[in-house]
């Protein structure tokens, strides 16, 4: 079956009978994935044993789910799609049962929250945001304060290999947006 | 402001799989977008696989546990015996379950277990949890079997890893809070009810699964 694209595999899956061939053709469909899953929940958890748990769930969950794939775009973005909604939720839930999400930033810059008040609009901070920071400094604060990732997924997640990783992008983003906000809204 | 409203999905961010397939407005609002730009950049890094040299024994560890969805869970590791054919165990112990079940069975009508070695399961069910959960339930309810003087609870992970099991001869059992702290948001878990005694030989519930709803930031 190796010769068949994934798409073509869900195809004949679609259209044979439930049974052995049945099987045969989701399981070569979902193998291929299994290192790309384990890769990704392993960077997600930071924890062998979790990122297994949290790999099967979403194999699981996207089996159940496989009659929503439509075919408009690739089987490998779809499951992406499951995949990071899936492992993003899990980490959210554990990182709020365990302390607020922004007490982690130890930070002498002020708090994002007064730093946004002090913008005119959301969309004028973005395009502050955009124009300011490097991508790297988008991409963690876009994780962690757009998607409320902990650091130290952020940090696996983009192999960020700084001493103090995520969090020193964060402190140098919070400093350069301070100063931009502080400078008046002439600067924006 | 909510700082999400600055570095979270806005209402004209399209879907990862509009911005996978590209185009002119795609690369327009990219240039704008740090949250898309970021978005394609994490499916980038899922689609190449491109593990270091120290997350490689972890990934294939994993890769390893990972079974199909429709599939049985993966076979236990190999033991000393595993010379042996596997019928030979499956016979002696089916042997010996006869045995034991001449011997030591009432002369009461009670429903026979069904021809072909299946486990009578009958009523007896695992109620609940079941399904999406809100929170860690706090309990584990099962349907009683008549005659049956204590019953095994065993909790596992979705690879049938064992996390927890007690006995029990009520039809209901609180989790220890060590397990309880265990069942996290946003996880699954399989739980299944035995009893031990049972007049006419094994009975079991079905495998149940429950899911913890992950909590709203």
């Amino acid at each position: 079956m190796a010769e068949f694209t994934d798409e073509q595999l869900i195809g004949q899956y679609r259209s044979c009978a439930p049974g052995h061939r049945a099987d045969l053709l989701v399981n070569e469909l979902f193998e291929r994935y299994h290192s790309r899953l384990a890769l990704w929940c392993l960077r997600i958890s930071g924890d062998r044993e979790a990122a297994a748990d949290l790999a099967q769930d979403v194999l699981l969950k996207a089996f159940r789910n496989l009659d929503s794939f439509r075919g408009d775009a690739k089987f490998s973005t779809w499951l992406y799609t499951v995949a990071r909604n899936h492992c993003f939720s899990a980490v959210k839930g554990r990182t709020a049962a365990l302390e607020p999400l922004v007490t982690d930033v130890a930070d002498a810059a002020p708090d994002p929250h007064e730093m946004v008040e002090r913008a005119d609009s959301a969309a004028a901070m973005r395009e502050l945001v955009n124009r300011t920071l490097t991508e790297t400094e988008n991409r963690v604060m876009t994780l962690h304060y757009g998607e409320e990732l902990p650091l130290e997924a952020i940090t696996r997640l983009l192999r960020l290999e700084n001493a103090s990783g995520a969090k020193a992008y964060i402190v140098s983003a919070k400093r350069k947006l301070a100063r931009y906000i502080g400078g008046g809204s002439k600067r924006i | 402001m909510n700082p999400k409203e600055v570095f979270g999905k806005t209402p004209e961010c399209p879907p990862v799989e509009v911005l996978a397939m590209g185009g002119r407005a795609v690369e327009r609002h990219l240039a704008a977008c740090a949250y898309c730009r970021n978005e394609l950049a994490l499916m980038n890094v899922f689609e190449a696989a491109d593990a270091s040299a120290e997350e490689i024994p972890s990934v294939a560890w994993i890769a390893d546990r990972l079974h199909s969805p429709i599939a049985a869970p993966p076979a236990p590791p190999r033991r000393a015996w595993a010379w042996m054919p596997r019928w030979i165990p499956v016979v002696f112990a089916a042997c010996l379950l006869v045995a034991v079940y001449v011997a030591v069975r009432p002369h009461t009508a009670v429903a026979p277990p069904p021809a072909g070695g299946d486990v009578w399961r009958g009523n007896f069910r695992a109620i609940s949890p079941a399904g999406d959960v809100a929170a860690a339930p706090r309990e584990f309810t099962w349907s009683a079997m008549p005659q049956i003087p204590t019953y095994r609870v065993v909790l596992m992970e979705v690879d049938r890893h064992e996390i927890w099991s007690a006995r029990t001869n009520e039809t209901h059992i609180a989790p220890p809070p060590d397990v309880l702290a265990q069942m996290q948001p946003g996880r699954t878990f399989l739980w299944q009810v035995s009893a031990e005694g049972a007049p006419d030989g094994l009975a079991e519930t079905s495998l149940q699964e429950f899911h913890i709803a992950t909590k709203l930031p």
